[in-house]
């Protein structure tokens, strides 16, 4: 099915979106999920999660490139489960609840202050990445957006291993210079 | 202060097209299928050959042999042979604020320079676990006048070497090339280069925290063993289809997402080409209006005589000091025995005789 039409499906409010959303997606949302948290069993709940807040977001939003935007509350949704549970490794299950219960006790300000830089700075890795040579920004990506080992990369590139971690080496060099251009390179 | 993790949560919020086409995008044309049976085939021989000579650095084209096999996998004879007939052994120490610099090596040609840098630090500092960026200009100097060439940064990840002493630490500086014309005019074989190091800046690895800067002048002069000069591929203009992504980088007006993905004719008036890199300029309407250094996209490669391909890696684009031109810059991944090279690639097809 296009995805034109399992948008359409959420909009009108059919769990059929859902089925749809799994057949197409549902390994692509569990690569992306594993490669973050290295769990089959966390990976698998991190799908369903994701097809709650696709079933949430929409029909307030119409994406056009659905894959992605999906994708992308499934990377959000990784990364957070990651640092809960590199949290509870720290200090024990109780900090990550702490931590969630303070966190309603910072300042607005400062939580606007944060939300700004955080926005700027992911319009700048944006018009960054956009920048880069079609191959090495796809490499870029399976990197740091997919979080696809080198060895995965080197099978979905045909590039050699050192020809991969050098290009990587690259683009992190030019985000250096092209983050302290822009003014957000915090040398300390 | 900017933490790691924003940065993972800022590329996950890259454009939506960019993310469905690193994974289901169409192939690029890179001949990878001959690159990668030739890597294959190779792979246990790069492998021992690249063990060996990280271990034995002992020869001056040995270092440089090393770093075109870490960026390119492959190096055949001839490319090994032109890295031994071009490397030049210089071995000038200077210290300054107790951090002694020597320029162990350069390899060049009329358009590129690679040189290999020892640093050595007091006893006490340990380099074996910290970073270093180090900032330089290098200049001409040809009978009797003195010209500012450019300046660069070298960053640890480049490609250094932390295997000798615990206070040293060896790296590479890369720069790209563009004698004024007056210098020709003069007497280039009488060129002298003049390297310039002025700063220093260290992090730990373990400490992020700890930092330290120095900044002093190392500065170094040394003449080239022989300069391959630049060979012009174009008797007339050509226009050739640039790639999909023409954005400028320190543009703070680009928001133009409907930018993404364009294509355009780029109308070329001169392609210059050397073995390690190559320098084109571009005539382009706009070019007034566009940043001064700016990242661009499009492919190209270099076809051998006998099939092989020597990857193009485009280092950007700059205004041209003259109006509605602007010059780009691409060094290769492997250095290119011209007298063998075939034709010049871009990505739309347009294939250029080199000989």
């Amino acid at each position: 099915m296009e995805d034109r039409d399992i948008v359409e499906l959420y909009w009108q409010r059919s769990e059929h979106a859902l089925e749809e959303t799994a057949k197409k997606y549902g390994k692509y949302f569990f690569t992306i999920a594993n490669n973050i948290l290295g769990s089959s069993e966390d990976a698998n709940e991190i799908v369903n999660d994701t097809y709650l807040g696709a079933w949430n977001s929409m029909p307030e939003n119409r994406p056009t490139v659905l894959s992605s935007y999906l994708g992308k509350i499934t990377r959000r949704l990784a990364i957070k489960r990651l640092e809960a549970r590199e949290a509870d490794k720290r200090g024990g299950g109780e900090v990550s609840l702490v931590l969630e219960e303070l966190s309603g006790c910072i300042s607005a300000g400062q939580s606007v202050e944060r939300e700004l830089e955080q926005a700027e700075l992911s319009s700048a890795i944006d018009r960054f990445v956009m920048s880069l040579p079609l191959t090495e920004r796809r490499v870029f990506l399976c990197r740091y957006w997919y979080l696809d080992s080198i060895s995965d990369i080197v099978k979905s590139s045909g590039f050699s291993q050192s020809k991969v971690k050098s290009m990587l080496h690259r683009t992190r060099k030019k985000l250096k210079l092209y983050l302290e251009k822009e003014g957000m390179y915090d040398e300390t | 202060m900017m933490k790691p993790e924003d940065l993972l949560y800022a590329v996950g919020e890259v454009n939506d097209e960019a993310v469905n086409d690193a994974r289901f995008g169409e192939p690029v044309r890179h001949g990878r299928g001959l690159r990668r049976a030739v890597t294959i085939a190779l792979a246990a021989a790069l492998l021992l050959a690249m063990s060996v000579t990280v271990v034995a650095y002992v020869g001056a084209g040995d270092w440089f042999k090393a770093f075109f096999t870490h960026l390119n996998s492959n190096l055949t004879q001839g490319q090994q042979q032109f890295i031994d007939d071009s490397a030049v052994e210089i071995g000038e120490s200077i210290t300054c604020e107790g951090y002694t610099l020597t320029l162990e090596s350069v390899i060049m040609d009329s358009q590129r320079l690679y040189a290999k840098v020892v640093i050595q630090a007091p006893e006490d500092v340990d380099l074996k676990t910290a970073r270093c960026d180090m900032y330089y200009a290098l200049y001409v100097e040809v009978k009797g006048e003195k010209y500012y060439i450019g300046r660069g940064g070298s960053i640890d990840e480049m490609y250094t070497d932390r295997m000798g002493e615990s206070n040293v630490l060896t790296m590479m500086i890369e720069q790209f090339i563009k004698l004024p014309e007056e210098v020709y005019a003069k007497d280039p074989g009488s060129i002298t280069y003049e390297l310039l190091v002025g700063n220093l800046n260290f992090a730990s690895i373990l400490e992020p925290e700890k930092t330290w800067t120095l900044e002093g002048e190392w500065n170094f002069c040394f003449q080239p063993k022989y300069i391959q000069s630049a060979k012009e591929l174009l008797d007339e203009p050509i226009s050739i289809m640039m790639g999909d992504v023409d954005c400028e980088w320190n543009s703070k007006e680009y928001s133009d997402p409907q930018k993404y993905g364009k294509t355009w004719m780029a109308t070329l008036q001169s392609i210059q080409i050397t073995p390690m890199g190559m320098y084109a300029i571009c005539e382009r309407p706009d070019a007034n209006e566009r940043g001064l250094w700016y990242g661009y996209g499009n492919y190209a490669r270099v076809v051998m005589d006998d099939g092989t391909i020597v990857d193009v890696r485009t280092l950007g684009a700059s205004k041209s000091s003259e109006e509605y031109y602007e010059e780009w810059f691409y060094d290769f991944l492997a250095p290119v025995d011209l007298s063998k090279a075939d034709y010049l690639e871009f990505e739309d097809g347009t294939k250029i005789p080199i000989n």
